[in-house]
């Protein structure tokens, strides 16, 4: 394995009975590289995703992060920030203090606290109980908490879930930066403008098994073929007014994050 | 690593409203005993006050310290193995309902760690509770004048107050193992009122030495009752019940 391969997976399997829910995924992600896991809902997603982080058990194959075989101690895991489905948190406590935990059991410094409440824009709620906070605002506690020790390797489930457009360019805004000061990111999602907007190369599961995996650009230039041969005019130009209204949406409610 | 486990557990329990609910259940009891030595030491005025209806049958209630103490006992370990077996379901149980378990198993933190960091933390929940029912009962027991109460007496009562409790929690952690296997409190809370219930109706059976909820009942009743041999069952029913909630977290699928 190359020194720049951050994550892998050697025939990653998960077998629920007969059920494949992950079928022999292949995947090398480098560093630096934001990875888009892209497919439908039930696709294995998330299954391959508890997999990376030692959750669930592969029932064959095997993963590797920084080049060594996951398990053990769990040391590993100082490099990896990660975001698992939901958002969740102690409901009981503030915003501030569930990040504290966290903070206390990865060994981050005391300031990265309201560094990333800063980041996340949470600092209105930072005395707020997570419990009383919009699921949007959960989801940024879930990144900010994921962000906090400063990892090498974020693997993000879904981490636009519920969260507002304008929120939607905020934290892709802040994906891409920390992968441009090297972080490597392995995002989920079953929204492909999510993924086309931010990730280098793209991979495409269905049923447990990876159909296809390309850079961006590659697969744009194959979509634009299909869709260029698959619909009628009228249909396209309903796609584009989606995007152009996505766009006008976010001039009027947030100007700055609109591009 | 394992203080910050520590702390973070007892930090987790800020503004939770279950320790206030446990200790409230736990003030009950004695006030409950106190009432009806009270009932026994004046049985016409609880008449007149409708405490003692006609068919009430208290006989071979004593209004005396010795049996004050030997029912502080049994809720230290009888009442033990069911509100221990409450808290262990609630410490591990919350992980689940509020989602965050997944969380806390993708730690750079030994997952054994949050299994002792939880133990310590009803422990010491544990402690303060039966403190405070020693406590109360102490005063309550001073309020009622009982007879027998000395000073050696008291000391005595703190020792079978402290060993009941004590092997109470030595039953506790398999109410943890139920609650990661079941990745709910509801079974583990099920299971210890259960076993509870086993416990005291084996413990009238010639199993009772070794059946773990029956010798913490038997223990409450009479600490010079257990023999070793129920001793070694207590202390492999906390070895079987901590290494199956490592195991479970260590080995099992998680969500």
């Amino acid at each position: 394995m190359g020194s720049d391969i951050v994550l892998a997976t050697t025939a990653l399997a998960k077998h629920y009975g007969r059920v494949r829910a992950v079928d022999g995924i292949d995947l090398e992600v480098r560093r630096g590289e934001v990875y888009g896991f892209l497919g439908r809902n039930g696709a294995g997603k998330t299954t391959t995703i508890r997999m990376l982080l030692g959750l669930i058990r592969p029932s064959a194959g095997s993963v590797q992060v920084f080049g060594r075989p996951i398990g053990g101690d769990q040391e590993w895991l100082r490099r990896v920030g990660f975001l698992v489905e939901s958002a969740t948190a102690y409901a009981s406590l503030t915003v501030t203090e569930n990040l504290d935990l966290q903070r206390r059991l990865t060994g981050a410094p005391r300031q990265r606290v309201a560094d990333v409440i800063e980041q996340l824009g949470l600092a209105p709620y930072a005395g707020r109980r997570a419990g009383r906070l919009s699921l949007g605002n959960k989801q940024r506690l879930s990144l900010a908490r994921a962000l906090l020790h400063s990892p090498q390797l974020l693997i993000l489930d879904e981490p636009a879930n519920a969260l507002d457009p304008a929120g939607i360019v905020e934290v892709r805004e802040l994906l891409r930066s920390l992968a441009d000061q090297g972080v490597t990111v392995f995002m989920s999602s079953h929204i492909l403008a999510e993924v086309a907007h931010l990730a280098d190369r793209i991979g495409i599961v269905d049923a447990g098994v990876l159909v296809e995996e390309a850079p961006r650009e590659v697969l744009a230039a194959r979509a634009r073929a299909y869709v260029q041969d698959s619909f009628t005019a009228g249909e396209r130009e309903e796609a584009l007014l989606t995007a152009d209204l996505e766009r006008y949406f976010l001039a009027r409610t947030n100007p700055e994050a609109s591009r | 690593m394992i203080a910050q486990v520590v702390s973070t557990e007892f930090a987790k329990l800020k503004r939770s409203v279950v320790p206030w609910v446990t200790l409230g259940a736990m003030m009950l009891a004695p006030g409950g005993i106190a009432m009806f030595m009270w009932i026994v030491q004046h049985p016409e005025t609880a008449a007149s006050l409708g405490l003692l209806g006609t068919k009430a049958n208290l006989a071979g209630l004593e209004a005396t310290w010795p049996a004050f103490v030997g029912y502080l006992a049994l809720v230290a370990g009888g009442g033990g193995i069911g509100l221990l077996g409450f808290v262990l379901a609630y410490l591990f149980g919350r992980e689940y309902a509020e989602g965050t378990a997944k969380n806390l198993l993708a730690l750079p933190v030994r997952r054994g760690w949050f299994v002792l960091g939880k133990l310590v933390v009803a422990l010491a929940w544990w402690a303060g509770l039966v403190l405070v029912v020693f406590v109360e009962g102490i005063g309550l027991g001073w309020l009622l004048d009982l007879p027998g109460r000395t000073p050696a007496a008291i000391a005595a009562a703190a020792g079978t107050i402290a060993v009941s409790a004590g092997m109470s929690f030595l039953v506790a952690p398999l109410a943890a193992w139920i609650t990661v296997a079941t990745r709910s409190a509801l079974g583990a809370v099920g299971f210890a009122f259960g076993t509870l219930l086993l416990g005291d109706l084996l413990g009238h059976t010639g199993w009772a030495g070794w059946t773990p909820w029956s010798i913490v009942l038997i223990g409450s009743a009479d600490p010079s009752a257990v023999a070793w041999p129920s001793l070694v069952v207590l202390v492999l029913t906390f070895a079987v019940g901590c290494a199956a909630t490592v195991a479970q977290l260590e080995y099992a699928d998680n969500p």
